[in-house]
This record gives C-alpha cells, sequence and structure tokens, in this order.
C-alpha cells in the first residue's frame, strides 16, 4: 500500500516523468494490438461471408452431410 | 445552402450537443482544478502538470475506447463525471494523497467523459460528422472557462456542482448509443477512406494531422493575443470551428471541407500574426478538420469507434510533445514549420479521402 501512495506522491520530478512515458508506451502498444485484433476479427467475419455466398447461402457445406 | 440545412438538422443532432454540454464542464473542471494547482513557485510543477494531464488523459483514450465497444451498456460518460466529481472533491478536501493522484483521477474521468462523447455521437451519427464536431467543439469553450474561473475566488464545489449539472445529459444520451445494435452496421455509413488504402496507413496518417494541428496550436504567431478578452476569442473561435468542420463536411463534402481549410488556413495564420480578424479566420479554418480525421479513423475501424476517436486524441498528445522539449524562439523558423507541416497534411488528406460525389450518395 505504501508503495502505492508513494508512487503517486511523485517525490522526484524525473520519477513521475519516466512514470508518465513508461505508461503512455504500455497504452500506445495495447493500442496496436487492440487494432490488430480488431481487424483480424472484421476479417474472419468477412472471409466467413465470403464463404456462405460462395455456399449458395449455407453456413459450411460440411454441416449439411 | 440546403445542402447545409440537411445538416443542421441531421437526424439525432441532439447527442451532438448533449455532449457539447458534457465536454464543456469536463473541460471547465479540468482546466479549473488544474490551473489552481499550477499557483506555485516550483517550476519543475509547472512543467509537469500539463505533461501529466496531456498524457494521461488524451493517451488512454484508445484502451478505454476499445474496452467501451466491447461493453456497449457501459455508460463512460456517467462514469467520467463521477471520478472527475471525486478528483475535484479529492482536490478540494485532501481525500487523495499527494497533489499526482487527483490529477490521475481527473485525467481518467476526462478520457472517459471523450470516449463516452465519441460512442454515442459516433453511433447515432448515420455516418453525419456533425455530431462528433458539435461534440469536439465544446471542450475549447471549456478549456477557456476553466482557465478564467480559476483565477476568480470561485470555490471548487461551485465548478464541481456545475459539472454534476451535466449527469441528466450523459443518461439520456446513452440512450442514443443503441447498446442493443450491432456497432459495426451503425457506422456502416463512415466511408470516408480510400478502400485501396491499407488501414494502417490510414491511421498513421490521419494521426499525423492531428498531430500537426496540435503542434500548430502551440506555435501559432498570435502577436495580437494581449488580452483575456482575445485569449477567450481564440478560443471560441477553435470551438466554433471543430463544429462548423463537421456541419460542413457532412453539406459540401468530406474532402472539399478538409483540403480547403487545410490549405486555406495558412495564410490566414501567417499574415494575421497582428490582425486578429484575419488571425481568428486562419484559425477557424485550420480546427475544422478534426472531426474529419475522426471520420477517418472511424472509416477503417467501424467495428471499434471509441478505439478510433482514441488514435486522434494519443496523436493530439504526441502533437503537443515537443512543445514540452523544444522552444521556437524565430518567428522565420516557426512560420516556415508551420508551412512545412500544412503542406504535409494536405497532401495527406487529399490521398486518403475518398472522393466526394462517392460519399453524397452514402448521405441524402
Amino acid at each position: 500500500m505504501n508503495s502505492i501512495i508513494d508512487l503517486f506522491l511523485w517525490i522526484k520530478v524525473r520519477d513521475g516523468f519516466t512514470l508518465v512515458t513508461a505508461t503512455v508506451a504500455v497504452f500506445i502498444i495495447l493500442s496496436i494490438v487492440f487494432t490488430v485484433i480488431e481487424l483480424r476479427k472484421y476479417r474472419r467475419e468477412q472471409d466467413a461471408q465470403i464463404a456462405s455466398t460462395d455456399n449458395g447461402g449455407m453456413p459450411d457445406s460440411d454441416n449439411t452431410d | 445552402m440546403a445542402g447545409l440545412k440537411n445538416a443542421l438538422k441531421s437526424k439525432n443532432i441532439a447527442t451532438g450537443w448533449m455532449y457539447f454540454y458534457i465536454h464543456f464542464a469536463t473541460e471547465v473542471i479540468c482546466f479549473f482544478c488544474l490551473k489552481k494547482q499550477m499557483v506555485t513557485d516550483d517550476s519543475a510543477l509547472l512543467w509537469l502538470i500539463p505533461f501529466v494531464y496531456d498524457a494521461l488523459a488524451f493517451v488512454p483514450q484508445s484502451v478505454f475506447g476499445y474496452i467501451s465497444d466491447r461493453f456497449p451498456k457501459f455508460n463512460a460518460g456517467l462514469t467520467g463525471i463521477i471520478l472527475m466529481a471525486f478528483a475535484g472533491l479529492s482536490f478540494w478536501l485532501g481525500i487523495l494523497p499527494g497533489r499526482f493522484s487527483a490529477i490521475v483521477v481527473l485525467c481518467a474521468g476526462n478520457a472517459l467523459t471523450h470516449v463516452g462523447g465519441a460512442e454515442v455521437t459516433l453511433r447515432s451519427s448515420g455516418g453525419h460528422l456533425a455530431h462528433s464536431a458539435v461534440f469536439v467543439g465544446g471542450g475549447s469553450f471549456g478549456v477557456i472557462t476553466g482557465t478564467l474561473l480559476a483565477a476568480t475566488s470561485l470555490p471548487y464545489i461551485a465548478v464541481i456542482l456545475f459539472l454534476l449539472s451535466a449527469v441528466p445529459f450523459a443518461v439520456c444520451a446513452q440512450k442514443y448509443r443503441y447498446p442493443g445494435a450491432d456497432t459495426r452496421e451503425l457506422c456502416k455509413d463512415f466511408n470516408y477512406a480510400k478502400k485501396n488504402i491499407p488501414v494502417p496507413v490510414v491511421i498513421l496518417v490521419s494521426m499525423l494531422v492531428v498531430a500537426v494541428r496540435a503542434y500548430m496550436g502551440y506555435c501559432l504567431p498570435v502577436a495580437w493575443k494581449t488580452t483575456t478578452l482575445h485569449s477567450a476569442l481564440l478560443f471560441i473561435t477553435m470551438g466554433a470551428g471543430k463544429a462548423a468542420g463537421g456541419f460542413l463536411a457532412d453539406a459540401y463534402g468530406v474532402k472539399k471541407t478538409a483540403l480547403v481549410s487545410a490549405a486555406g488556413a495558412l495564410p490566414f495564420i501567417l499574415l494575421g500574426n497582428r490582425i486578429m480578424v484575419v488571425s481568428l479566420i486562419g484559425i477557424m479554418l485550420f480546427s475544422m478538420t478534426m472531426s474529419i480525421t475522426v471520420a477517418l479513423n472511424v472509416s477503417v475501424l467501424k467495428g471499434a469507434p471509441g478505439l478510433a476517436f482514441g488514435y486522434s486524441t494519443t496523436a493530439l498528445f504526441l502533437g503537443t510533445l515537443p512543445i514540452f522539449f523544444i522552444t521556437i524562439k524565430t518567428d522565420l523558423l516557426s512560420n516556415i514549420i508551420l508551412s512545412v507541416f500544412t503542406f504535409i497534411s494536405f497532401a495527406a488528406l487529399a490521398i486518403i479521402i475518398r472522393k466526394d460525389e462517392k460519399i453524397s450518395e452514402l448521405h441524402y
């Protein structure tokens, strides 16, 4: 608990600057990761849509056997 | 003119005005608290407080936005207001330890309110830009109001109560987020980026334009700005320009508005160093691209409008970053930088935005 409070007390300016910079870096990396996840999801949905159209509207031809 | 009338009466435009007020109240409390904290002799704090605020209010919005995209019933705007009210109370009564813990809470609240505004205005607009433009326009009015109020003896509680007056709007606006609907379907009419340009390029280019505009905002040649009234006029013009950009884009086309405003702003800004009216025209034009860059990001991330909006605010931080470390001392150098950056923005926007004829078919 004390360490968390110390973190927020920002005893030295330099420590605060480092912490903020690291936080910014983490958020930017997370944004990129989430974007990749979102785009992959979109591509999967599109592929599934194309596949279902190719199968004459049936979602998966293997399941019709 | 008919196009402009249609834009002014767009369906669900009330969401833009509701979040205009929420955004206004948000910036009032944020700048009121920050400016109060900056009444200090410690020069390091005078540098660090704006840096921390810019970093922690702007950058997390993409991550908060993505979380909000995944949980549509989560009322980000309302949560943000509650957090900022708590931060204000903490500044007033000293609830949280240290100076920066309350600033961190204030930043989180600010970020969540912005995410809420983006989610509601983008999901309810049917591909129009006016809604988000009106929402973002409210911020500039709040920045100058909060800054001016901080110089008075107004107590914290008055500003906190003013912020809480935005709660009913945050509750009402949530309905227009259409939590049960498919996000991609709601944002399907955002088709402003050219299809053949890869998604990362669109995001990077729109971020570049936002960053350039953010940087330019700090190195504008405004020798005429000598009084408080002048400062107020500057921020009011910025806010009005942001809102007007959305309406004009809806009425006359995104590409036309983006290119005319990006190229038209430069001569007014350069020639208006000592002439207020000329300078204000330039500032209004240069603020108009705000909602366009957001719409470009949403065009390639239709399923995640919160994340898309967050990229714009991350770019705002990256654009302001140089001013914390570099000081430009000559007007000539400043003008050269402004001109080069404007040309880069113009070229980038010309490359990635679709032709207006195609867009107009989608709209009216």
